[in-house]
């Protein structure tokens, strides 16, 4: 009865999370549903403050694993915002609708952020690991914890950031958890690693042999993160420890999140017409994209945060004929009366001599970041008849058209004096001829 | 005096000639050994018979003519030496140049064979040659039609 009072509870929020979207323009409280098992967790509300979620931003709804009544998709939207997985005693809970690996993908593919928690001794449910391998994490099995024959317990610093990009700081003294292999993935991102000591294995076993290790030193990860190609995003955590709030609000969107506002591309020479589809070859052109980055709820002007961070353009025809980074020119408003919250970032260049179907591509694709595409298709065509150079316009030219006049003059000349020798003369030699002849 | 004279100097000319003659018989093994000389000389005598017969068929028209070739290789060597230190930027233009060259040349050596043999066939009276119905004026009018119609298409090639 309990179980099917909240899920019902859960439901409603889900309605007025979206209600209070249609309703309050102000910054957008987003649902978060989790899921947990009561045998490990018997107040859940102790998450709340664990995962820093504020009750004002956000529609809290909690689910045990063993109720099946919740969708996590409906009319192809997702139901929930964000979903949190808790570690489960039971490898197949009940709660099938929100837990197999088909219905997750469903949910990633409709844009919702999915965060799963391992612990020591339990694992999130065997479906959800299922889920998990599908986009490259492989976290270990239930009973392998991270251990160390150096360090009775393993403690972690900022060697162990894999990256800085998603979480800046590690603040976990001790750490009990699992660790996982993951594959290589460009849409992964390994957050924290596992000590070079360090080794995962099932912790009843003394004995340890190559085969009963998961992972061994930097090769396990504690934390990883995945951003899917829709920039839905997804993590797993080996212990409920490494839960920041850095990292909650990566996978709730709230941060490192971009916003493409526009792209143009015009003529240098025109710069009224904008994203014209035909251009001529050596045209000098001039390509600006606006990007935005969620900071605070509220859209500001992007400013990458190292020089691998640059933004770039490809103008490409099946290969790139150009690669260019764009340069940080300033920021504007991205809707006219509206604030500045823009970064206009530009570069100009000459199209290739060369004609055919062009692409101006921006692929954006950076750890942690929401990625950027645009694709905007151009013609490019060659010179028309009546724009090519004029052979007196080259000073090379002016030897072969002097040679060519310099003929001519020769020739006429040439005519000139073969009719003005005249026949008589050949006559004269042949006369000569014939009087050697009678000699 | 005089018959005297004449055979001292014959005598004196045989005398000088013999110091020749040995050189020549001493050689002679020599030469029978190495027929690239032997050769060679053939080459250089048949050459030295070729210029002198061209010397004898030459006319005034024909050495103008001749002249004119001379000229057209000279100018059509210059061009490519040109590109070759230069480049080919305007390809066209070179092309348009060196062909007016090359054209004029060959037009003009059709011209010189036809006239030639024309001139020689009203001697002969068309025994032999190649070209027995055309006269020396026909020939004139193609060399000048056809040069004209080069012209006109290597000043529209050069651009």
């Amino acid at each position: 009865m309990l179980f099917t009072s909240i899920a019902k509870l859960v439901a409603l929020l889900g309605l007025a999370a979206y209600s209070a979207a249609v309703t309050d323009p102000g910054p957008r409280k987003t649902s978060v549903l989790v899921v947990f098992d009561p045998e490990l967790i018997s107040t859940p509300q102790d998450l709340v403050s664990k995962f820093s979620l504020d009750q004002e931003r956000y529609e809290l709804g909690f689910l045990e694993y063993s109720n099946n009544q919740i969708l996590l998709v409906h009319n192809e939207k997702p139901v929930f915002d964000h979903v949190v997985y808790m570690p489960s005693v039971k490898k197949s809970p009940a709660a099938k609708s929100v837990t197999e690996k088909q219905k997750l993908l469903e949910y990633l593919n409709a844009g919702g952020n999915i965060l799963a928690v391992g612990s020591v001794e339990n694992s999130v449910p065997e479906s959800v690991v299922k889920f998990l391998n599908e986009v490259g994490i492989y976290p270990a099995p239930k009973g392998h914890s991270l251990r160390s024959f150096f360090d009775k317990e393993i403690s972690l610093s900022e060697e162990n950031l894999a990256s800085s990009k998603i979480v800046s700081q590690l603040a976990v003294p001790l750490y009990e958890g699992s660790a996982a292999l993951i594959s290589n993935s460009e849409l992964l991102f390994p957050i924290v690693k596992a000590a070079r000591l360090s080794f995962s294995a099932n912790s009843q076993i003394d004995a340890l042999t190559g085969d009963k290790t998961w992972t061994n030193g930097e090769q396990g990860f504690l934390a990883v993160g995945f951003q899917a190609l829709n920039n839905a995003r997804a993590a797993w955590v080996g212990s409920l420890d490494l839960v920041s709030q850095e990292l909650v609000e990566w996978v709730f969107q709230e941060k490192k999140v971009l916003k493409l506002q526009f792209t143009e591309h015009y003529k240098r020479d025109e710069p009224e017409v904008n994203d014209r589809t035909l251009y001529r070859i050596k045209d000098e052109v001039a390509y600006s994209v606006g990007v935005s980055e969620l900071k605070n709820d509220a859209w500001v002007p992007y400013t990458p945060a190292s020089e691998d961070d640059v933004l770039q353009l490809s103008f490409k025809m099946l290969d790139p004929y150009h690669r260019l980074n764009l340069t940080l020119v300033g920021a504007k408003a991205s809707s006219e009366n509206g604030p500045v919250d823009t970064s206009v970032f530009a570069v100009n260049f000459t199209i290739p001599d060369h004609h055919g179907m062009f692409t101006f591509e921006l692929d954006y694709m950076r750890e942690g970041l929401s990625y950027l595409s645009d694709k905007k298709i151009v013609a490019v065509r060659h010179l028309a008849n009546d724009e090519y150079e004029r052979s007196w316009d080259i000073t090379n030219s002016w030897v072969y058209i002097t040679s060519a006049a310099v003929v001519v003059v020769a020739w006429l000349l040439f005519v000139a004096n073969f009719l003005f020798l005249g026949e008589g003369s050949v006559k004269r030699v042949q006369k000569e001829k014939k009087e050697e002849k009678k000699e | 005096m005089a018959k005297k004279d004449v055979a001292a100097k014959k005598a004196s000319a045989a005398f000088a000639a013999r110091p020749d003659l040995d050189a020549a018989t001493a050689r002679k093994p020599v030469k029978s050994s190495s027929p690239i000389s032997k050769s060679i000389n053939d080459v250089v005598a048949a050459v030295n018979t070729t210029y002198t017969n061209y010397l004898k068929a030459l006319t005034p028209r024909l050495k103008l003519i001749d002249s004119f070739l001379v000229f057209l290789v000279a100018l059509g060597v210059l061009q490519f030496v040109y590109v070759l230190l230069v480049g080919n930027f305007p390809f066209n233009a070179f092309l348009g140049g060196f062909i007016s060259c090359v054209g004029q040349f060959v037009l003009t050596v059709s011209l010189r064979m036809q006239y030639a043999l024309a001139t020689q066939s009203e001697e002969s009276k068309g025994e032999d040659s190649p070209f027995p119905t055309i006269t020396p004026e026909r020939a004139l009018g193609d060399f000048v039609f056809a040069s004209l119609v080069l012209h006109f298409i290597v000043f529209h090639f050069i651009n």
